[in-house]
C-alpha cells in the first residue's frame, strides 16, 4: 500500500521539480532584460486563468483559452530577439560552465589581469566586467559587439586613448570579450570619497544591479580597484585580485574581502 | 573542509533570488495541476 502511495508521489514531484528548474532559468534569463515586464504580465494571465478554470467561469475560461491560443504567435514575435540570443546563448552558457571550473578561466583571468596592471603602470583608466550569473545583455547592447577572444592586448587595446571605444566598460562574458564602449548606471551612494569619479561609480552602479564582477583602474592614482555587490574594494595588487576573483567564481559570493568604502 | 564547502554552496545556492526561486515554484505547481487537470479532463 505505502509503495502504491510512494509511487504516485515521487513522479509528480520530479516532474515539479524540472518544470520549476526549467521555469527558474527561463525567469533568470530574462531578470536583466525589459522582457522581463511583459513575463510578468504574463504571470498574473496564466494565475487569473489558473483561478477561472478552478471556479468554473465557462465564460472567462473560452476567453482564456482563446486569448491563450492568440499569445502564443503574439510572444514569438514580441520575444523573436530573446529568444534568438537564448538558443545563441545555450551552447556558449554551457563552454561557459566549463571555462568557469577549468583552467581555461585561469588563463583568460590572466590575461585580464596582465592588461590591468600594464594599463596601470601606463596611467590609462579601464573598466572591465566580468559575467556572473545575471544576464549583461542590456549593457552590452549600449556598447559595440566584439565577441572576441581575451587577450591582454585587445583590452589594452580598446583602453588606449584616443581609440573610439576607450569610452565606457569592456564586459567579457562566456570567456569571450563580449563588447566594449558599454554604458553602466552609476551609483547613487553618497558616501563615496570625492577622488572618486564617474568609472569607480559605474562599477558601483552594475555591481549593485547585478552579480558581476567589475576591475576598475584609476588613471590618475593608477589604482586597481574591484566592484562586487555593490562595494569598492581599492588598492588591490594583481596577486590578490587574481585570487579573489577567482574565489568569487569558485563560491559566487561569501566574504573575501575586507570592506574598505562604508555601504552608504 | 569538504563539508564545510558543500555546506557553504548549499547555503548559497539557496540564498541566491530567492524571490524568482519561490515565484519559479509557484508557477511549476500551478502548470502541473493545470496540466493534470486538462490530461484528466480530456481523458489522455
Amino acid at each position: 500500500m505505502s509503495q502504491f502511495m510512494l509511487q504516485d508521489i515521487w513522479k509528480p514531484v520530479i516532474e515539479i521539480v524540472i518544470l520549476w528548474f526549467v521555469i527558474y532559468r527561463i525567469m533568470l534569463f530574462f531578470a536583466g532584460t525589459r522582457a522581463i515586464l511583459v513575463l510578468r504580465g504574463i504571470i498574473v494571465i496564466l494565475l487569473a486563468f489558473f483561478i477561472v478554470q478552478r471556479l468554473n467561469f465557462l465564460i472567462l475560461e473560452w476567453l482564456f483559452t482563446k486569448l491563450f491560443a492568440i499569445s502564443v504567435l503574439a510572444l514569438l514575435i514580441i520575444f523573436q530577439p530573446e529568444i534568438r540570443q537564448g538558443l545563441a546563448n545555450l551552447g556558449r552558457r554551457h563552454l561557459f560552465e566549463i571555462i568557469k571550473e577549468g583552467e581555461d578561466f585561469d588563463l583568460v583571468l590572466k590575461e585580464v589581469l596582465t592588461a590591468v596592471e600594464n594599463l596601470s603602470n601606463s596611467k590609462i583608466g579601464a573598466l572591465i566586467v566580468l559575467a556572473k550569473e545575471d544576464p549583461l545583455s542590456e549593457y552590452i547592447k549600449s556598447g559595440v559587439i566584439i565577441d572576441g577572444r581575451p587577450s591582454s592586448e585587445l583590452i589594452q587595446t580598446i583602453f588606449t586613448p584616443n581609440s573610439l571605444l576607450h569610452d565606457g566598460g569592456v564586459i567579457l562574458q562566456g570567456g569571450r570579450v563580449m563588447a566594449a564602449g558599454c554604458i553602466f548606471p552609476l551609483t547613487q551612494k553618497e558616501q563615496l570619497h570625492r577622488f572618486l569619479g564617474t568609472r569607480h561609480r559605474a562599477a558601483i552602479g552594475l555591481s549593485e544591479e547585478t552579480d558581476a564582477v567589475v576591475i576598475v583602474v584609476s588613471e590618475e592614482r593608477q589604482d586597481i580597484s574591484l566592484a562586487y555587490k555593490g562595494q569598492l574594494y581599492q588598492g588591490l595588487t594583481r596577486e590578490v585580485l587574481f585570487s579573489k576573483i577567482k574565489e568569487i567564481f569558485k563560491t559566487e559570493g561569501g566574504r573575501w574581502l575586507k570592506r574598505i568604502l562604508p555601504a552608504g | 573542509m569538504v563539508k564545510k564547502n558543500f555546506t557553504r554552496r548549499l547555503i548559497i545556492i539557496i540564498t541566491t533570488h530567492p524571490w524568482l526561486k519561490v515565484i519559479s515554484l509557484l508557477i511549476a505547481i500551478l502548470l502541473w495541476f493545470y496540466i493534470q487537470g486538462e490530461i484528466n479532463r480530456f481523458d489522455y
